[in-house]
């Protein structure tokens, strides 16, 4: 893999490649892969990757060990699949390679290491898991057998397969492809994207045109641009180059959140390995079309993924949005016409191309044609990267593959489209999810992160959150987003406080007209939205909160207080231990709860001193006999 | 250009293709309040005060004049309740801002705004943002000495670092351009000052009549720029034969 | 203060004013901060205004322009930890370290700085301690792992 590869001169060359990689492939062979990625990383996927091959190298034996990028299902991770068994273990640590090796070797598979259901049983292969099984991974499934260093592995799978139909097509034909197709952009709005593509192939004939791709994945809970990235960084440059070509574009980029070290480092790995086979730069497999793509790292600014904002910042300039009465698509980067989507819609071009557009029109809704990658996150038990088609329940999602709520509790809400979309209640999970369902029921698509909460969320707190995040990442140009957030913010901070106002809420409301409308760019445009919805759905909390000084999700720590039951306090003193500001005291009276069944006359039953407490649930963190009451 | 015909508050109005509504109404005498439009500058859209109604038909959109470019046959509403009521929004949240300001308590007045009734927590802040001086400085002056630093809330108009403005000329264009008079510039016979962005000019004087002209560095500036000779700025206009 | 350093940087972005937010996190990685004579070299090569320059570096959250903490803790503020508690967990280490998020301490020590999300929602509430991931963060928790505090405790052992 260090040799330089071979350029690859016209389309034969690029077939005989692929051939000749699946020749010295065993499709047979013993393979255990491992599963990276951020998140896998984070558990010492690494460390169980290098285990793994140490050990495999020493049994001499046939066997591949292959790192690749999340399979998803973080909640479980890391995961470790031997094929062609389709072993599918979880939770895995270092200290088990020994117990996947030798299970590879001899096909019997390591029972401690599969996953259980809720029945008990052991489950062996992934696609028996109920987190997999109502998925249909169209994007997602490349991750699972691509490393994603290995562009070998990416040809193996039929990468690139659709750059020798595309380039032999005519552009016009391309655009209509996609049309047909009915893709629509997956970072946020929705909007056509082969209108847009149109739009720029017209717009100033004879000028420089831009592609690029969006990958400064903002939305705070939503993570599947990043794993498509950094695990298939292949998938988004075939579709860059399908695109570029579709719209007379020589020069791309890609704009990536430097919060994403993996995604940026795999994505030059992968442009490296593009130029030198010749599938990006000069004439492009012999086509005569010249292509390149430069990676550019975003510096952490939530409206730079506003596309006037994300090219201000290409530019070199602050990430300040400008109106867009004249579209990006006809005045953009350097004011050439400019073609920006999103990771996840680019990686889905070569799928239209290859399997064409009425297969692609066949998934989902009436509206809203294909998958959609969804990061199912916060109180959920199968935290995880969950690809459906459009139009699948919120139910199905939460309840089916997501495995509903951790440690029995009542689902409240499940918040989607980032901070530019809202919550929806119980009363909306049956709705169909797709951009258009999303949007009428108050809440919109946005890229996907879909945040569950549970009783314990404080819906005013996480309305708070919100416009606390909007209000830090306004970029200050215009009044409404820059003064009116930060007012609103003003507002909610006082109402979590115990200080609202008789009149708070409508003001809010009067409010949000105003930044909806009159604010210059989408930030502002739906930053009231996190706050409508809470309200419209969850009124009664905001009323609990301005009336009767009372949160009842007991999050808001101006309005709670912590208290010791006293027939529960053992006089064990772990309360007193970690309070860091000695508000957990012991008192005169003797502890009456028994410590392991004997009670100690020497320990005293503890109180909590109101006035010195700071709230920060450390003693109810570490009592062991639920005697810190939080009301 | 093409002449095109628009609407505008039901009267037709004769305006040529992409020329900026906020142009158009003030041609035709149509109110319009902002607070950060400039002839001798490009539309920066951000007071948000000049907002009109866009009527399609069956749908209506809010726009900023000022950078917006007319198309035929478009129709537009300056006054209409929801245009009048989010204009009061925007100015009670400026208001809020620059709550001592006379400039903008003016503005605030004249569009119906109850001064003394402001909902949000006052603040004192002479600069609105509207990014004149920044803008004039690049635009116009082309000495880019000075920008907006920080986001969101904080942000503020700043020199490079907080410090002094090695880029500045001393022209003043960003005084003279203000419209709240938060930029002082003092001047005595022998120095121009500039407090907000810690510069202090040396002034240049005619060498004929003894007649202070400007900053030698802005005169500076401009000989090099419009290859003027050496010993072009040594007399004054009045002196220059 | 080597500037050679700053013109490599610049060299390998190509002199490209475009790539400004790339060089300037290159000059951050150098100096663990933007300090001023690199940044006038920035706009001195790239040919750019220094106001521009001044006016990206304070713009995006990536950038300091004071000198950072020898140790990093990050905590993850994105909206799945934020619901698992992570104001919590944030305050907790802003009381145990004695400095606000986005300041470095007295020491020089430590910078504790928050992030909108890291993308790894499963492991929330999430602390990144120089570079390392510290999941399913609690008040308890964090005791163990917070730099200073880790110190401390080698010491007195």
């Amino acid at each position: 893999m260090v040799a330089k590869l071979a350029k690859l001169n016209n389309f034969a060359d690029l077939d005989s490649l692929r051939k000749s990689i699946l020749k010295d492939r065993d499709a047979n062979a013993t393979t255990i892969v491992v599963a990276g990625g951020t998140c896998g990383e984070a558990r010492e996927s690494n460390k169980i990757f290098d285990a793994i091959s140490e050990l495999a190298k020493k049994e001499n034996a046939k066997l591949t060990v292959k790192y690749t990028g999340c399979h998803g299902f973080c909640q479980r991770e890391p995961i470790v699949i031997i094929e062609p068994m389709g072993f599918w273990y979880q939770m895995v640590k270092p200290s088990d390679a020994k117990d996947i090796v030798a299970s590879a070797l001899s096909g019997k598979p390591a029972e401690h290491l599969l996953f259980t259901d809720d029945a008990g049983n052991k489950i062996l292969k992934e696609n028996e898991i109920p987190f997999y099984r109502k998925q249909n991974k169209l994007l997602l499934s490349a991750n699972k057998l691509t490393d994603p260093v290995s562009v070998e592995d990416y040809l193996a799978a039929g990468g690139y397969a659709s750059l020798p139909k595309a380039l032999a097509m005519k552009p016009e034909a391309i655009v209509d492809e996609v049309k047909k197709a009915g893709l629509r952009g997956r970072g946020g709005g929705g909007f056509l994207t082969a209108r847009k593509w149109e739009t720029v192939r017209k717009a100033q004939p004879g000028e420089t045109r831009y592609v690029i791709c969006n990958a400064d994945e903002g939305d705070p809970g939503a993570y599947m641009d990043r794993s498509l990235l950094e695990g298939n960084p292949h998938s988004v440059l075939e579709g860059m180059i399908v695109g570029a070509y579709a719209i007379g574009a020589n020069e791309g980029y890609i704009y990536v959140r430097n919060e994403y070290p993996l995604a940026v480092k795999n994505a030059r790995i992968a442009l490296k390995q593009a130029r030198e086979l010749g599938l990006l730069g000069k004439n492009i497999l012999g086509s005569g079309f010249d292509f390149d793509i430069t990676i550019c790292r975003g510096g952490g600014a939530f409206v730079c993924g506003e596309s006037t904002a994300l090219m201000a910042s290409l530019e070199g300039k602050i990430g300040e949005p400008r109106a867009k009465y004249i579209h990006t698509a006809e005045q953009g980067l350097w004011n050439k016409p400019s073609c920006l989507n999103n990771v996840e819609t680019w990686a889905n071009v070569p799928h239209i191309i290859n399997k064409g557009s009425d297969w692609f029109a066949s998934i989902g809704t009436a509206g809203s044609k294909g998958t959609k990658i969804f990061s199912l996150v916060g109180k959920i038990n199968n935290t995880g990267l969950v690809e459906v088609p459009m139009g699948v329940k919120l139910r199905e999602i939460i309840f089916d593959i997501g495995g509903g709520i951790p440690d029995g509790k009542k689902f409240k809400a499940v918040q989607t489209g980032g901070p530019s979309g809202g919550c929806l209640p119980e009363s909306q999970l049956d709705l169909h999810v797709d951009f258009d369902e999303l949007t009428k029921a108050g809440s919109m698509m946005g890229s996907g992160g879909l945040i569950v909460m549970d009783e314990d969320t404080c819906m005013v707190d996480v309305a708070r959150y919100f416009t606390e995040f909007l209000t830090e990442e306004s970029c200050g140009k215009c009044v409404p987003c820059r003064e009116g957030v930060a007012h609103m913010l003003w507002i909610l901070n006082r109402i979590t406080n115990g200080e609202g106002r008789e009149g708070d809420i409508e003001l809010l409301e009067e409010m949000a007209e105003t930044i909806f409308d009159s604010s210059l760019c989408a930030l502002g445009g739906t930053a009231p939205n996190p706050v409508l919805s809470t309200i419209k759905y969850f009124r009664d909390e905001y009323e609990a909160h301005i009336k009767e000084k009372r949160c009842p999700a007991k999050v808001c720590k101006k309005l709670i207080t912590y208290s010791v039951i006293d027939k529960n306090c053992t006089g064990c003193m772990a309360c007193t231990r970690v309070c860091p500001t000695e508000a957990a005291v012991a008192t005169e009276k003797q502890a009456t709860a028994p410590i392991k069944g004997k009670t100690n006359p020497k320990l005293k039953m503890h109180q909590i001193i109101d006035k010195k407490c700071i709230r920060c649930n450390l003693c109810f963190e570490n009592c062991k006999y639920d005697a810190i009451k939080v009301k | 250009m093409s002449k095109v015909t628009i609407t505008i508050d039901g009267k037709k109005v004769q305006a040529e293709a992409e020329e900026s509504l906020l142009d158009i109404c003030r041609r035709e005498f149509i109110p319009v309040p902002t607070l950060c439009d400039h002839h001798d500058l490009k539309p920066y859209g951000v007071c948000r005060l000049c907002i009109v109604e866009w009527d399609r038909g069956d749908w209506s959109k809010i726009v900023t004049s000022c950078n917006f470019p007319v198309k035929d046959g478009q129709v537009f509403k300056t006054n209409s309740d929801k245009v009048l009521r989010q204009r009061r929004m925007i100015m009670e949240l400026t208001l809020a801002r620059s709550s001592h300001t006379p400039e903008i308590i003016d503005v605030a007045k004249r569009i119906g705004v109850e001064v003394d009734k402001v909902r949000f927590p006052k603040k004192d802040e002479g600069c609105t943002l509207c990014g004149m001086c920044i803008r004039a400085c690049s635009e116009v002056v082309e000495a880019n000495a000075i920008s907006f630093a920080g986001r969101g809330p904080t942000r503020k108009i700043s020199s490079p670092f907080f410090d002094e403005a090695g880029d500045c000329i001393g022209c003043g264009s960003c005084s003279y351009i203000c419209p709240t008079n938060y930029i002082k510039m003092e001047e005595d016979e022998n120095y121009r000052t500039f407090p907000e962005w810690k510069v202090k000019f040396e002034m240049a004087h005619c060498k004929k009549c003894g007649q202070k002209i400007a900053p030698k560095k802005q005169l500076e500036f401009i000989r090099k720029k419009a290859n003027l000779p050496a010993d072009w700025f040594d007399v004054c206009i009045n002196c220059r034969p | 203060m080597d500037l050679s350093k700053v013109e490599q940087i610049v060299k390998n972005h190509d002199t490209n004013p475009g790539q400004l937010i790339g060089i300037l996190q290159d000059v951050q990685t150098e100096f663990r901060y933007l300090p001023k004579h690199p940044l006038e070299k920035v706009a001195e090569l790239l040919n750019v205004p220094l106001s521009q320059v001044f006016s990206v570096a304070t713009f995006f959250r990536a950038f300091s322009l004071e000198p950072r903490g020898k140790h990093e803790v990050s905590v993850c503020m994105g909206t799945a930890c934020h619901v698992r508690g992570a104001r919590r967990v944030l305050e907790e280490i802003e009381r145990e370290l004695d400095v606000p998020a986005g300041k470095t301490t007295k020491d020089k020590e430590v910078t504790l700085e928050t992030v909108n999300c890291l993308g790894a929602c499963a492991l929330g509430p999430i602390v990144v301690v120089d570079g390392e991931y510290h999941g399913h963060m609690t008040s308890t928790k964090l005791k163990t792992i917070l730099p200073g505090k880790k110190a401390h405790n080698v010491k007195k052992d």
